[in-house]
């Protein structure tokens, strides 16, 4: 006779297909954490049902018998594709997805019903199992469907918004023991929604034609740390002059807003620069056991929010003479590497730790710690090199 | 070195940070040895002092032949004023935002 026991652990699968677009998952349970499933490693099950399966580790036994309720939130990027894919610059932007209305699932399921919210009512939708209300396009329900039921639905809608996307995001986070982290992101700006078709032209596409390049990135807002100073914006060409900072107390932030030199259309790339700098005070603590351990704390996300980097590194560069570095990230990393950086008066270089993280979301809005150890003394060299110039100027 | 983790391998969930309250509180912010607020202050005075010890070198070579000068006093002075002019241009630079 079988016993029934209770579980703490549950299977998610995703279709092989949308699984390269996924950027992340996260499960809630009833006692409302937010939990990050562990990819399990490949096997037989997933090769023959075309599927990739994780596994989540609840937060406490379900008993047999028992009902929970899980809230599962899964990030895709890259889904929606533009169709047409080339616009006039008159033209609205339309996108079309594909997906799987059946709940995709290693168990059976008896019961499913998905709706697709969407600003306004499709262009088109598949139309088996389907009710329209409006924007809201609901399909199901669906009863006693099996494990890894599979089928597909296609909707067509408008969209307008530009999609922008950052390719690359480099940070470059530098520790000067005199008081103050100095900060330099620079980004590869790209808007992948529809492109024009036919040439660009300032006649068509000007601040005082209405409804034009609807789908053109103009600006981005940022948010900033609220004790930032000394902040520039600025590409290869030099200094940009439209942009807005404000130091808000309220948000507890400097929010900023950037408008790029031109405003970008679909499949347009922008590269630039954003730096600010840190008094030391407010990220860089010491141990008070033992005054030579540092911890160096800062944000491991984007400043800005609600844009995906399909891959982001971080590189942290210590004062020289920094020793025993250890970092603590709150979510894996896709890469790790040390180097050297040389910069003012080095002579064996600064210890650089650099980080790569793949598909930033605002999820990896979090807190990482940088932990080395390093003799205060030492910070006397800077001065005393330009003291030894000095003196050599009048020996 | 290069170190290689596979993102899907072991992604721990978020209650790990709540070992970090007791972490944080046992340490305390950074102070710099000289408070920004400070450096132009260190800056002018060291700057003054620097060039008048230079002043005064200068003035000692020209006024006096070489014979009569002393060895050592040309020294202390050049080193002194080279001490008040480095610091000073130092703390020059951090007013100024240019941190080393």
């Amino acid at each position: 006779m079988k016993k029934k026991k209770a579980l703490n652990t549950y299977y998610i699968a995703v279709p092989r297909e949308y699984d390269q677009f996924l950027a992340l998952i996260l499960v809630r349970d009833k006692n409302n954490k937010d939990i990050v499933p562990v990819r399990i490693q490949d096997n037989s099950v997933q090769a023959q049902y075309n599927a990739t399966i994780y596994k989540v580790d609840l937060t406490h036994y379900v008993e047999s018998n028992q009902e929970e309720q899980l809230i599962i939130t899964e990030t895709y990027f890259n889904r929606m594709s533009a169709l047409p894919k080339k616009i006039t610059i008159f033209e609205d932007q339309n996108v079309e997805i594909y997906d799987n209305p059946h709940f995709f699932s290693p168990y059976p399921t008896e019961k499913s019903q998905t709706t697709y919210k969407l600003a306004s009512s499709p262009i088109f939708y598949t139309e088996e199992d389907a009710t329209a209300k409006g924007g809201n396009i609901e399909y199901g329900p669906y009863r006693n469907d099996g494990a890894f039921t599979r089928s597909k639905i296609r909707l067509h809608f408008e969209n307008t918004r530009p999609f922008p996307v950052f390719k690359n995001v480099t940070r470059v986070i530098e520790v000067s023991h005199w008081g103050n982290i100095a900060i330099e992101d620079f980004y590869k700006l790209a808007n992948e929604g529809a492109e024009l078709t036919g040439e660009y032209n300032k006649v068509d596409f000007n601040k005082y034609t209405q409804h034009t390049g609807k789908n053109s990135l103009k600006n981005l807002k940022a948010k900033l740390p609220y004790n930032s100073w000394g902040v520039y914006y600025k590409d290869e060409v030099g200094n940009i002059s439209t942009s807005r900072a404000f130091r808000d107390s309220a948000s507890n932030s400097v929010d900023m807003t950037i408008e790029p030199r031109f405003a970008l259309l679909g499949g347009w790339k922008s590269n630039f620069y954003i730096g600010y700098n840190l008094p030391a005070k407010y990220t860089l603590f010491v141990e008070k056991a033992d005054p030579t351990n540092y911890y160096l704390r800062q944000n491991s996300g984007l400043i800005f929010k609600g844009i995906m980097a399909e891959e982001f590194t971080i590189k942290v560069i210590l004062p020289e003479g920094a020793t025993e570095i250890n970092y603590q990230f709150p979510f894996p990393l896709n890469e790790v590497s040390e180097e050297k950086s040389f910069s003012y008066f080095d002579f064996e270089g600064r210890p650089t730790f650099v980080f790569k993280i793949k598909n930033v979301v605002d999820y990896h809005d979090q807190t990482f710690t940088v932990n080395y150890k390093f003799s205060q003394n030492s910070i006397i060299r800077e001065p005393l090199m330009i003291l030894a110039i000095f003196a050599a100027v009048f020996i | 070195y290069l170190f290689f983790f596979q993102a899907e391998d072991g992604i721990r969930d978020a209650q790990e940070s709540r070992g970090l309250g007791d972490v944080y509180k046992r340490q305390v912010p950074y102070q710099a040895p000289v408070a920004s607020e400070e450096f132009e202050s260190w800056a002018l005075i060291l700057l003054f002092i620097g060039f008048c010890l230079m002043m005064w070198f200068f003035i000692y070579q020209i006024t006096y032949r070489k014979v009569e000068r002393y060895l050592i006093k040309e020294l202390t002075i050049g080193l002194l004023s080279a001490l008040f002019l480095g610091s000073g241009t130092f703390f020059f630079l951090l007013s100024v935002g240019l941190y080393m």
